[in-house]
């Protein structure tokens, strides 16, 4: 049984996210109250288009808000957005809401009303630009749970000294930790007698910001580093 | 409104929305002695206020946080009645005024009947015009019709 989504108003965002989703697999439903822009999304191969309020119970119904794994709220309205997701989980039982923030300020607000995943895309964007400002020598650093913790991809030189050594022989700081070692296709979740092979790429989390040229890295890390430059 | 800032114990009441009712309900609050503040996204609503009018206007979004702490010091309120013409907004400042600011009192107008009981259930104070009016203009014509019935 395919999953199914909702994706409530928006345009540009849901042209996307409609394509995206329909390649993966997902059964998915657009609700728009322009004609005009139900008319273009209904272009999408596979996209079943409801053009109406997404703040009626009736309309939400038609789109089949009833059996919906998913709802993503994506309008330019924080309001639409806010009062369609409570409809959707509070009216439909809809398990997983998911909504744009406009204004980053509520975010918690809507995290408190029941929206599963507020999303400011503020927030994401000034992120992104910060670590490709000032993080540049760690390759994809995700920040996740509002910049506590990090997860970053690190690579292990040909000519490092610490290849051929076990992850617990390696000089990692305390609050780091190798979640996954990736070694050609092959994906491994390594222990601490896991050993490191030149070419291998390493899955990182660590619970504070690791800085390029900090002098508390460990000898290992700022090994690890070195490549990037 | 630092000093001479209003207090709970002033009854202080917000009124979200200058329109025909926000204006009205802000003159009537106002004239009984009241500490009233109302709010508009537009200057220009302003102007149906009476030249009476005691409290105090501020022009601003009521969805942005920063200007319902700072200028609308609403966890000061006693009351907020919300009554600006878009029913979706009035839910969600009203959602706010719960959630964020505490307020005893949060009193919202729906246009939509059918939206009602879900906010009910959420603890908001609904005024729904629709169903009042509805309810008012049958009772009216049901005495009217007797009326007419007997004589």
């Amino acid at each position: 049984m395919k999953r199914s989504v909702l994706l409530i108003g928006g345009y540009s965002k849901t042209r996307s996210l409609a394509t995206s989703l329909i390649a993966k697999g997902y059964a998915v439903t657009a609700i728009n109250d322009n004609p005009t822009i139900c008319d273009e999304l209904s272009s999408i191969d596979g996209l079943e288009v409801v053009c109406g309020d997404s703040c009626e119970a009736g309309i939400l119904d038609e789109a089949g808000a009833g059996s919906c794994d998913i709802s993503i709220a994506l309008s330019n309205s924080d309001a639409r957005n806010l009062v369609s997701s409570e409809l959707c989980k509070e009216r439909f039982g809809v398990p997983k809401s998911v909504s744009i923030v406009n204004d980053a300020k509520k975010l918690e607000f809507f995290h408190s009303m029941g929206v599963n995943a507020p999303i400011s895309v503020a927030h994401m964007i000034t992120s992104l630009i910060e670590q490709q400002a000032f993080v540049d020598d760690l390759e994809n650093v995700i920040p996740m749970d509002h910049g506590q913790i990090e997860v970053m991809e690190l690579r292990v030189p040909k000519d490092s000294p610490h290849a051929g050594k076990r992850i617990r022989e390696l000089d990692i700081p305390g609050d780091v930790i190798v979640a996954c070692l990736l070694r050609g296709p092959r994906t491994i979740v390594p222990n601490g007698n896991t050993t490191v092979l030149p070419g291998d790429r390493l899955i990182v989390i660590s619970g504070q910001h690791l800085e390029s040229d900090s002098s508390d890295d460990s000898e290992f890390l700022n090994d690890m580093q070195d490549v990037r430059s | 409104m630092s000093l001479l800032g209003p207090s709970k114990a002033d009854f202080y009441t917000v009124i979200v929305g200058c329109g025909r009712l926000g204006s009205m309900l802000a003159n009537d609050l106002s004239n009984a002695g009241g500490e009233v503040l109302v709010v508009d996204k537009d200057p220009g609503a302003f102007v149906r206020l009476s030249s009476g009018f005691g409290g105090l206007t501020a022009q601003g979004d009521a969805t942005n946080i920063d200007f319902l702490t700072e200028t609308c010091r609403l966890s000061d309120a006693f009351a907020v009645v919300i009554v600006t013409d878009d029913d979706i907004i009035n839910i969600m400042v009203a959602q706010m005024a719960h959630e964020i600011y505490h307020v005893e009192h949060v009193i919202t107008r729906i246009y939509d009947p059918d939206r009602e009981g879900l906010y009910q259930e959420l603890g908001i104070e609904t005024i729904c015009p629709v169903r009042h009016s509805a309810k008012r203009i049958k009772s009216m014509l049901t005495t009217s019709h007797e009326e007419g019935a007997s004589a």
